[in-house]
């Protein structure tokens, strides 16, 4: 499938290539504020999620309910083949349009630094 | 329990966004995805928690928050694809908002005149409303308002009249009636009060029997009120202020709120308690403070009315009569019981009494039931302007909806069903309106700072008009009743399939497309006869005030000014001579002052119809008892007459000879000599003599002059007979001093003196007050100052309502314009020349427009009716008003063509008929 992902899905199919097999809403939150300093919030967590399962992305069931969670259960989520070929997808058009331009954007990267990912 | 956590002490997020996030997220996500984003919201806090509990709380707020936006802006897309079963309904609306927010984004103009057309119709019927909620709708702000009743005195033998109650006439309604708890009088007058300010000022003092404030429920703030023993004679005179008033110029109650005071703040509140106010000239103790009884009148300042002079005469009706009904006694069952009393009072003392009765009414029909009617109307053309606003936009949604049928009808086909498109239809208005509605109550806000700037000051209750809840939620249903009225032309619309019908190329369904063109046509119809109605209402309105305009007062009013003064100050006693001598040397000063035309004192100035007495002629038949004529008595001095332009027909005017040494003498004017002496050929020289009144030495007036007539009670109503006296022979202590000057006719030049004016009477009396000094001009205006009020808004609206349906009646022309290009372009190559062109579109426009008008025209005989009571000198059928209307609206439809017009004359028939 020849797709390209918006930004939000990106991080997010990132973020779930990152932690590998199942996992859910929280650790993936965490994982990308810890890489990028930016807390989404969990509603655009959801509704994004909700999109790329949509679209064939990544895949869910519904876990065992627990305490922590007030007795709800977790929505455990695993990339789809489809989701690793748009990832890769976008990748490489990323990288081809950024090609040759790393030492540049490094720069405007030190120039504006801080700057917000997104 | 700790704030933030549960009742096993562990902590809690923050209860309201849990709620809140809960709601959202079950109108926005599916079942599945809820309990997982909740609970990740769940598990994360307790994570936070055990690190910092506060900002852990304060996180989850902040994602609550958050959440909600992402949610509201894409929802899950489950929710979006609409059709699935078990979604709540809500959602799928939601969904329908969001779409419908983005389409009308897209036509920005549409959006932008259907949300100004309806704030402007919202706003109108607002701003009024706000206006009959305060003045008539609301209870008056008294204890138990309903049983509260005023006592009226009415003509025994054709119940006509209200007039206010001698003293000792209510006194008898009180002690001898059953049908009141409690009774009160009160009368409210200018007095010189030292003691409150720091120069003693002219103040409005209310003169009560000491139970009003118990009628009303006045509560007491500090002291106490009035007691039974202080309205007796001989009592020590004291004084109750009102709490604004002890706020305001006393600094009372600062430093603690009401209520909350502990003693310190009711040593400082009791300070202001043995006070000395000195009430014209006589000292009175202050023992009270009162919450603002308002009642009577503004007064602020109270005292017993039974000490003072005048009380006790049968023959001085001076006092307004209100009071509490007792329980399970109706307002007609007192009137019963007072017409017994009054009929009691006249076979015990003749006189006057023998012609009066009394009725009782509700004092809240008493206070505003004249406003019932004018303000009900305003209210009306108010809501014509909102019928015409709505009727526009259906038109406008109407052409939206055909110019869209294309998308609609692709829509449609790729299965989005009825429901949904009706779904669509309903999101549009609902944003519509609810922008239109917001937008309205700032026009209301607005309209409503307008009209109170605007409002006469004699309208009751003016004070109150305020823009509170309850309009608030006026507005809001008012709102909802028109995004039901819009929604309907459309869903009409959708229902019919029309829309449908039109799928395919150029399938264009004849029988539809005019159907919609009928209703459309029809709106226009409508508009334009609302407008009509509006338009021919203001018209008359104007008429009136021109007609009021033109009328000859009898004086002349440019140039002058009022200054009111009252003499009780120790310089000049009461003592006669002397005050005779202070207006004397008050007149020669400001005579001579530059600029000074001509000066005179009078006690009342023309604007003002002032008080009637009885008298006799003699030579004349003795009238029965209780039947004897009354005339108003208007004190003057010397070169009244000239100073106000008043024609001297036959005699002399009063010279300084005409004082308390020599014989009674007394002028008149027409309207006296054509009610009391018809058949006189020589009124010069007759004898008056005085009914049950006043002038102390003299009992018989000669007439020595006979002067024009002057409209006292304003230009609308006729002139009423009148007696002049001299001054100098009748000593009132209260005058006005009426001065006029001698320069160019500007709108404030008379004002101008009112500095060398009030320094001409501090040169002789330092310590004397001055009342208010106004233009005559301005006080007539304030006698118009209702119709005038009238006529700004319902030209405001007529207005509104004329742009609205010149606005909806091109838009239909425009229209059917585009529709008929083909048709016209044909027609120009058929040798069709501009004047066919022209001819084609105005007669379209002219016939929407002449059947509104007939419609309009009927409309208005109809409801002009209820406006004839403030009409003057034009009748409602006036041919000049209802030809105008028909001009404008004619001229108007044209103006509203051109544009349509002059489109269609530049179709090129080639271009035209390749079209489509």
């Amino acid at each position: 499938m020849n797709h390209r992902l918006r930004d939000l899905e990106y991080t997010l199919l990132l973020a779930l290539l990152r932690l590998g097999d199942e996992t859910y809403g929280v650790p993936i939150r965490d994982e990308i504020a810890a890489r990028t300093g930016r807390t989404l919030s969990l509603g655009a967590l959801y509704t994004t999620l909700d999109r790329l399962e949509g679209k064939g992305f990544i895949t869910s069931r519904m876990a065992e309910p627990t305490a922590v969670r007030g007795g709800r259960r977790k929505k455990m989520c695993r990339l789809t083949l489809a989701g690793q070929q748009a990832l890769s997808t976008t990748w490489v058009f990323q990288q081809r349009m950024t090609e040759g331009l790393e030492a540049q954007l490094s720069d405007l990267r030190s120039m504006t630094a801080g700057g917000d990912h997104g | 329990m700790v704030e933030g956590r549960n009742r096993h002490g562990e902590h809690s997020p923050p209860r309201f966004s849990r709620w809140w996030v809960g709601a959202v997220s079950r109108l926005m996500l599916t079942p599945e995805l809820r309990e997982a984003f909740l609970g990740d919201l769940d598990e994360d806090f307790r994570q936070r928690v055990a690190m910092d509990p506060r900002r852990a709380r304060a996180s989850y707020r902040l994602d609550a928050w958050r959440s909600t936006a992402a949610l509201i802006r894409r929802p899950a897309r489950s929710i979006t694809t609409a059709s699935q079963a078990g979604e709540p309904a809500m959602s799928l609306f939601l969904e329908d908002l969001r779409l419908a927010a983005n389409n009308l984004m897209r036509a920005p103009g549409f959006s932008l005149i259907v949300v100004l057309t309806l704030a402007l119709g919202i706003g109108s019927v607002t701003a009024v409303y706000t206006l009959v909620d305060g003045v008539v709708l609301r209870p008056l702000p008294f204890d138990d308002p309903e049983s509260l009743v005023a006592v009226w005195g009415i003509d025994a033998k054709t119940g006509a009249g209200r007039f206010t109650s001698s003293y000792p006439d209510f006194e008898d309604f009180r002690d001898r009636s059953k049908s009141f708890e409690r009774l009160a009088a009160a009368q409210a007058f200018p007095a010189n009060v030292a003691g409150i300010q720091e120069r003693p000022s002219r103040l409005t003092v209310g003169r009560i029997s000491h139970d009003l404030f118990d009628v009303l429920g006045t509560d007491v703030l500090v002291g106490r009120e009035l007691e039974p023993t202080d309205d007796v004679r001989g009592a020590e005179p004291v004084v109750v202020i009102a709490e604004s008033i002890w706020r305001r110029e006393l600094g009372g109650g600062e430093g603690g709120d009401e209520g909350g005071g502990g003693s310190g703040d009711e040593d400082d509140r009791a300070a202001v308690l043995g006070r000395t106010l000195t009430i014209d000239g006589i000292a009175h103790t202050l023992v009270g403070v009162v919450r603002n009884p308002q009642y009577p009148q503004e007064a602020e300042i109270f005292t017993a009315l039974e000490l003072q002079p005048g009380t006790e005469h049968r023959g001085q009706h001076s006092f307004a009569v209100i009071g509490r009904l007792a329980p399970e006694v109706s307002a007609l069952t007192a009137t019963a019981d007072l017409a017994r009393i009054a009929a009691q009072l006249g076979e015990e003392h003749g006189g006057e009494n023998l012609s009066l009765s009394a009725r009782v009414e509700p004092l809240h029909e008493s206070m505003v039931g004249s406003l019932r009617q004018p303000l009900t109307l305003l209210l009306g053309a108010a809501a014509f302007v909102l019928l015409i606003a709505c009727a526009n936009i259906s038109n406008l949604l109407l052409h939206r909806a055909a110019r869209r049928s294309r998308e609609v009808a692709t829509r449609a086909a790729l299965g989005a069903s009825t429901g949904q498109l009706l779904r669509q239809f309903l999101a549009e208005a609902v944003w519509l309106v609810s922008g239109g509605g917001a937008l309205g109550f700032v026009v209301a806000w607005l309209g409503k700072e307008i009209q109170l700037q605007r409002i006469p000051t004699t309208l009751p209750r003016a004070e109150e008009v305020a823009l509170d809840g309850r309009i608030l939620g006026f507005g809001v249903a008012l709102t909802c009743v028109v995004a039901c009225a819009f929604a309907i032309m459309p869903l009409i619309e959708v229902a019919r399939r029309d829309l449908f019908a039109q799928l395919g190329a150029g399938a264009r369904t004849q029988g539809a497309t005019s159907r919609r063109q009928t209703l459309r046509r029809g709106l226009v119809v409508a508009e334009v006869s609302l407008a009509v109605v509006l338009v021919v209402g203001a018209g008359l309105m104007i008429r009136t005030m021109q007609r009021l305009a033109d009328v000859d007062p009898g004086f002349v009013a440019d140039h002058t000014v009022v200054m009111p003064l009252q003499l009780q100050t120790p310089f000049v006693s009461k003592e006669w001579p002397q005050t005779v001598e202070f207006f004397d040397r008050l007149n020669e000063r400001i005579a001579a002052l530059p600029g000074v035309a001509g000066v005179a004192v009078a006690y009342q100035d023309p604007s003002d119809p002032g008080w009637e007495s009885s008298f006799t002629i003699e030579g004349e038949p003795e009238p029965e008892e209780g039947q004897r004529p009354e005339v108003g008595w208007r004190p003057v001095g010397l070169n009244y007459f000239r100073t106000l332009g008043i024609p001297l027909l036959q005699g002399r005017t009063f010279e300084p000879s005409d004082d308390s040494e020599n014989a009674g003498v007394v002028i008149v004017n027409q309207a006296f000599l054509a009610r009391h002496l018809p058949d006189e050929p020589e009124p010069v020289g007759r004898l008056i003599n005085k009914g049950s009144w006043w002038l102390p030495e003299i009992q018989q007036l000669r007439i020595i002059g006979v002067v024009g007539d002057v409209k006292f009670s304003g230009r609308d109503l006729s002139a009423q007979p009148a007696f002049y006296f001299s001054h100098r022979q009748f000593p009132v202590p209260q005058m006005k001093v009426v001065v006029r000057t001698a320069g160019e006719p500007t709108a404030r030049e008379p004002l101008a003196i009112a500095d060398a004016l009030r320094q001409a009477v501090w040169e002789i009396d330092p310590e004397l007050p001055i009342g208010p000094i106004t233009t005559l001009q301005e006080k007539m205006a304030s006698t118009l100052a209702y119709r005038s009020f009238l006529t700004q808004l319902l030209s405001f609206f007529g207005a509104s309502a004329l742009f609205l349906s010149a606005l909806g009646l091109y838009g239909v022309l425009a229209y059917s314009m585009s529709q008929r290009t083909r048709e016209i372009g044909l027609r120009v190559a058929l040798g069709a020349q501009r004047p066919d062109v022209i001819h084609l579109v105005m007669s379209q426009g002219l016939k929407l427009t002449v059947v509104g008008l007939v419609l309009g025209l009927g409309g208005a005989w109809a409801m002009t009716r209820y406006l004839q009571s403030v009409l003057f000198g034009v009748d409602r059928s006036d041919p000049l008003t209802l030809l105008s209307v028909v001009g404008v609206l004619l001229a108007v439809s044209l103006l509203a063509a051109w544009v349509p017009t002059q489109r269609a004359l530049r179709i090129e028939p080639t271009r035209a008929l390749q079209e489509e």
